[in-house]
């Protein structure tokens, strides 16, 4: 379909009829939010919501439960906040924490997008969980919806003198790519109300119809890829000569979302187009973001991300409609390489004698377990108010900035606690899995909740074949739309149906090779049956230092020409 | 329009009424007319009742059931709908039309909280369900290897049990809602030709306004008869301070209930008095039950353990299964008004249980008086007694308006009289307009401080002072519109 016939007003998709009916992303949320009839919201305000960084949900495993005491299902809400680049205060922490407990159901979920998420508020709890997030200096605001969500920024400081400089351009982006409605206020904050008769504020960049889909900024400092740069609709990768940093270069149009029995929607990584100077990044930012609002289809949903607009316009018409705005060129793409893509767990000092320490929590969960108590642990540092909390994509958490003076006071508490860094595998600490069932009304199968007990089962085949110190990236989604970035995983599992996944072999260690799919459909017996037969040729056939991935794409997906 | 002896009668009247009486005319004649057009519509006398069963995972099949009840329910048809999950095989009468509306879930598996009913649709024999006329619509995901699976496999069983389909089984993808609303015609079309055509005639069951007070076994606390519990369950869930318990009773003898009646259980202690407990069951609905709302009592006792009510603790402990000993308490002084009377009902807490009765009373019946409920509990989510119902109610507009006070879900404290000030205009008017007023649950202080907030909305909204406002409740007692149970 060429773009003029894209798009015409009958076309459009009902959400974006939402979205330019919404006043500025109010719709009735306000009206909704105090109708105690129901726990949920309506269609429009159900979308609405999510530009406010929340989703409303119920808990699918209480639904009989919830019928048979003649009540509607438990819904209530994920709240996800803003943290470019996932750094808080540790007063803002314990803020936090106090807050999940009395509004939600205390377990705070640390995201792979370098935040921390809610679950459980029930909407009477919405407004005073909102609140207190404004009075620790913290919001939602576009966590979620069509806008640009939060901006991840690469997490370890050991490694380039000029990472705080290039960390904080995930707030700069953040801010410049903000909406610019009064909504947010108004709703949770008991902010003025805009006057019916009044338009809603002025916004250049989402005007008044916002993305067509969702649109994700991350940026990585080489040699590490903790991002998954290539899974962002932009992937910046901060160039430097290891003194100075001089800007980034800019991939574009990666993105994982894909349906099951849909051959029109894929996972795709994103495409280097060129460099930008640190000056102009967050100008070309802005620009890539509007291109896409004006050219991104706007009538089938499933076709909407930044990845099928490039595949349809072609990568070069693209970028030079994005260089015609800039009213500049980008310049050729600068070498660089990666070589990891895990968080560098425990202890670490950097160029200035700073610790920081980057503790596994696994798949995100803040909670205590009987010999490994995170919550408290993080509760008991915070209130030391000595170092900062930074949020890794790969759903941990680091200490950073402490002084040699803190650092026992803090190496205590992680002992007492049960903290440690030798506990688990290296497969164990790259493992993630995305929240799923039982809140997710998209989940088919089991996530974050079968992740620890499948990672044990692929630790005992490792063991059996003598692989015990590889580490093996393996992430579980419950659904094709990929939370857990399982397309560039080593073993990648993504959700089906109950207790059946499609199993994805191949990808690389450091996230730069998609994997491919080895069994549409696989049960963990299945599963395991086939790592065991691959493990086993694994640790007799490897070439020194192959990864398991690379092996696997070889043998399984590799043809060779006769 | 008129013959001149009409017109005469007219005049003769018009010319001794107040304004007040010619408003409360207006009104009436309004409700005459609905009246007679709506039995014109209906007849549902000589149509069979239909039942419509839904299998649902998303709530899908549920909403199109309450769509398709409405145009059922408009093209006059005694309609009633239900998960498949509670019901047994033997609930399904043969003698009605029944339409299931089935999910698939994954790979052609039903929804999974209806898996026990289709494995009991499964071992049921040949036959078992012989002559009983059905539709099955699937709605299903085609992405998906087997398409509308469950629906399939029902239509299946539904054959073999000796169902007649009397329309084509339909299968919908993800964008049924397109189809959805004609598929609904050409159903209620079908139906009709179905009823047209229909051999036997169904029963109907003809409600009376009538009441009479009976006498003798079962009707005092001298002559209890004996009942079984049925079911048991709490209402609220986790997060509430509450244990509200609905036990549902069924019994052999061959005994009525009014709404607004009470059950009187007879305690093991029989030195005990028996206690009353209001009956949330409709007699029509709800055939040969008796369902109660039963908060349990506590008290911190001066040794500082937990203590509880005798009677609350004895009924909350009750089993299914277990026998109680009860009589009906009849309750001559809160009867549900006649069917074209519009109504106003404030039950905070167990004080919903009466409006519960009358609403599927009214919803059994017809009714063509509107309903107004007013609500009141600690938390929205937790508190919120029979809230699946009310909300089914609004939908399928037997309910059509319902104001709700939540009183721990906000910093300052909200009850329902500070619902009823503010709807102040709209309460005002249905009085005006001959609506009768419920008040149950506490008498102290919910009913003291709604009955002084009605004294201030009457005076405010009438203009007149707080002793003409009392005045004017006073009227609407003597005319049995202002009625209370309160304890």
């Amino acid at each position: 379909m060429s773009q003029d016939e894209l798009n015409k007003p009958e076309n459009l998709s009902p959400v974006e009829k939402m979205k330019t009916g919404s006043r500025g992303l109010r719709a009735n949320l306000a009206e909704e939010m105090s109708n105690s009839l129901t726990g949920n919201i309506n269609e429009t305000e159900t979308q609405m919501i999510k530009f406010h960084g929340s989703y409303a949900q119920d808990d699918r495993s209480r639904r009989e439960e919830r019928e048979r005491k003649k009540l509607e299902w438990a819904y209530s809400f994920m709240i996800r906040l803003r943290i470019p680049g996932g750094d808080i205060t540790a007063k803002q922490w314990l803020g936090l924490q106090k807050s999940c407990d009395t509004h939600a159901n205390g377990t705070i979920k640390i995201t792979t997008r370098q935040t921390v998420q809610f679950h459980g508020v029930v909407k009477a709890h919405m407004k005073p969980t909102m609140k207190d997030f404004d009075a620790l200096g913290l919001d939602s605001i576009a966590a979620c919806g069509d806008v640009n969500r939060n901006v991840m920024s690469g997490g370890n400081p050991l490694l380039a003198p000029y990472h705080a400089e290039v960390h904080a351009y995930a707030d700069k982006i953040s801010e410049a790519l903000l909406p610019k409605t009064g909504a947010f206020k108004e709703i949770w904050l008991d902010g003025e109300k805009l006057p019916q008769d009044q338009p809603a504020e002025e916004d250049p960049l989402y005007q008044d119809r916002y993305l067509p889909r969702k649109f994700k900024i991350g940026i990585v400092i080489p040699p590490h890829n903790e991002n998954d740069v290539f899974s962002q609709d932009i992937g910046l990768i901060a160039i430097g000569d290891g003194k100075t940093f001089e800007g980034f270069n800019v991939a574009i149009g990666g993105g994982f979302g894909a349906t099951h029995g849909n051959s029109k929607t894929y996972p795709r990584l994103g495409t280097i187009i060129g460099f930008v100077p640190k000056d102009k990044a967050i100008e070309a930012c802005w620009q890539i973001a509007a291109v896409q609002r004006d050219y991104g289809n706007r009538e089938d949903r499933r076709q909407a991300r930044l990845k099928y607009t490039l595949d349809r316009l072609g990568v070069e018409f693209f970028k030079g409609e994005v260089e015609k705005r800039l009213g500049f060129k980008f310049e050729e793409a600068r070498p660089y390489s990666f070589t990891h893509r895990g968080d560098a767990f425990g202890w670490l000092q950097d160029h200035k004698n700073k610790w920081h320490y980057t503790m596994f929590v696994e798949t995100g969960l803040v909670k205590d377990l009987e010999d490994y108590k995170v919550k408290t642990a993080l509760k008991e540092i915070a209130e030391l108010d000595c170092c900062g909390f930074r949020f890794t994509g790969n759903q941990n958490v680091m200490l950073i900035d402490i002084d040699k003076k803190n650092k026992t006071k803090i190496e205590k508490i992680l002992s007492k606690n049960g903290i440690s860094t030798d506990k688990q595998s290296k497969t164990r600490q790259e493992a993630i899995a995305c929240v799923a069932l039982p809140t997710c009304s998209l989940a088919l199968a089991e996530g974050q909740r079968y992740l620890p007990e499948f990672v044990s089962k692929v630790e005992a085949l490792q063991d059996k074949h003598g692989l015990s110190d590889k580490p093996i990236t393996t992430r579980i989604t419950g659904c094709p739309n990929g939370c857990g970035r399982p397309y560039v995983a080593e073993i990648g599992l993504i959700g089906k149906a109950p207790g059946k996944y499609v199993l994805r072999l191949g990808g690389d260690y450091v996230g730069k090779r998609m994997n491919s799919v080895y069994r549409e459909e696989a049960d963990e017996a299945e599963i395991l049956e086939i790592l065991d037969d691959l493990f086993a040729k694994y640790a007799s056939n490897a070439k020194d230092g192959e990864s398991f991935g690379d092996f696997a794409n070889e043998l399984l997906f590799t043809q060779y020409a006769i | 329009m008129l013959s001149k002896d009409q017109k005469a009668l007219l005049d003769q009247l018009l010319s001794s009424t107040t304004p007040e009486q010619k408003v409360w005319l207006a009104g009436f004649m309004q409700g005459q007319i609905g009246l007679d057009t709506d039995a014109q519509a209906q007849g549902t006398a000589d149509k069979p009742p239909v039942m419509i069963y839904y299998a649902t995972e998303t709530g899908n099949s549920k909403a199109l059931s309450l769509s398709l009840m409405k145009s059922v329910k408009a093209a006059g048809f005694k309609v009633k709908n239900s998960a498949v999950n509670r019901i047994k095989l033997e609930d399904i009468d043969p003698k009605t039309i029944a339409i299931f509306l089935c999910s698939t879930h994954g790979e052609g598996d039903p929804p999974e909280t209806s898996i026990p009913f289709f494995d009991r649709l499964k071992a049921a024999a040949d036959n078992s369900l012989k002559d009983l006329s059905y539709a099955v619509l699937g709605l299903g995901d085609s992405s998906y290897e087997i398409f509308c699976g469950a629906a399939t496999n029902l239509d299946t069983q539904l054959k073999r049990l000796g169902g007649e389909a009397f329309q084509e089984k339909e299968l919908f993808d993800v964008d049924y809602a397109i189809y959805t609303p004609k598929w609904i015609e050409s159903t209620v079309n079908n139906l009709n030709k179905l009823a047209g055509h229909a051999g036997t005639a169904p029963q109907i069951v003809v409600v009376t306004e009538e009441q009479t007070l009976h006498t003798g076994k079962g009707y005092t606390r001298l002559e209890p008869v004996k009942g079984i519990i049925k079911d048991t369950l709490i209402l609220n869930d986790i997060d509430s301070q509450k244990q509200t318990y609905h036990i549902e009773v069924t019994y052999d003898d061959d005994i009525h209930y009014s709404c607004g009646d009470a059950i009187g259980i007879i305690l093991p202690d029989e030195n005990e008095t028996p206690r009353l407990y209001s009956i949330a069951s409709s007699p029509s609905y709800h055939e040969d039950e008796i369902h109660m709302t039963v908060a349990l009592a506590t008290y911190t006792k001066e040794d500082g353990t937990i203590g509880y009510g005798l009677a609350s603790k004895y009924l909350a402990d009750l089993k299914e299964g277990d026998k109680i000993s009860f009589y009906i308490s009849q309750n001559q002084l809160f009867n549900l008004a006649p069917d074209d009377q519009d109504i106003i009902m404030v039950g905070p807490g167990t004080g919903i249980a009466p409006f519960r009765s009358f609403i599927f009373e009214r919803a059994e019946r017809g009714s063509e008086g509107r309903n107004w409920l007013f609500f009141g509990d600690q938390h929205a989510h937790c508190d919120f007694l029979y809230q699946a119902e009310w909300q089914e109610h609004l939908a399928t507009e037997v309910l059509h308006k319902i104001d709700l006070a939540f009183s721990r879900d906000q910093d300052e404290k909200i009850y329902v009289q500070d619902r009823i000030r503010e709807q102040a205009d709209d309460v005002v008017e249905w009085l005006d307009n001959g609506a009768v007023f419920y008040v149950c649950g506490a008498k102290d202080p919910m009913s003291k401080d709604v009955h002084k907030t009605l004294v201030d909305i009457i005076s405010d909204k009438k203009s007149i002072d707080r002793d003409a406002a009392e005045d004017y409740l006073s009227d609407m007692e003597e005319q049995g519109r202002y009625l209370r149970d309160v304890y």
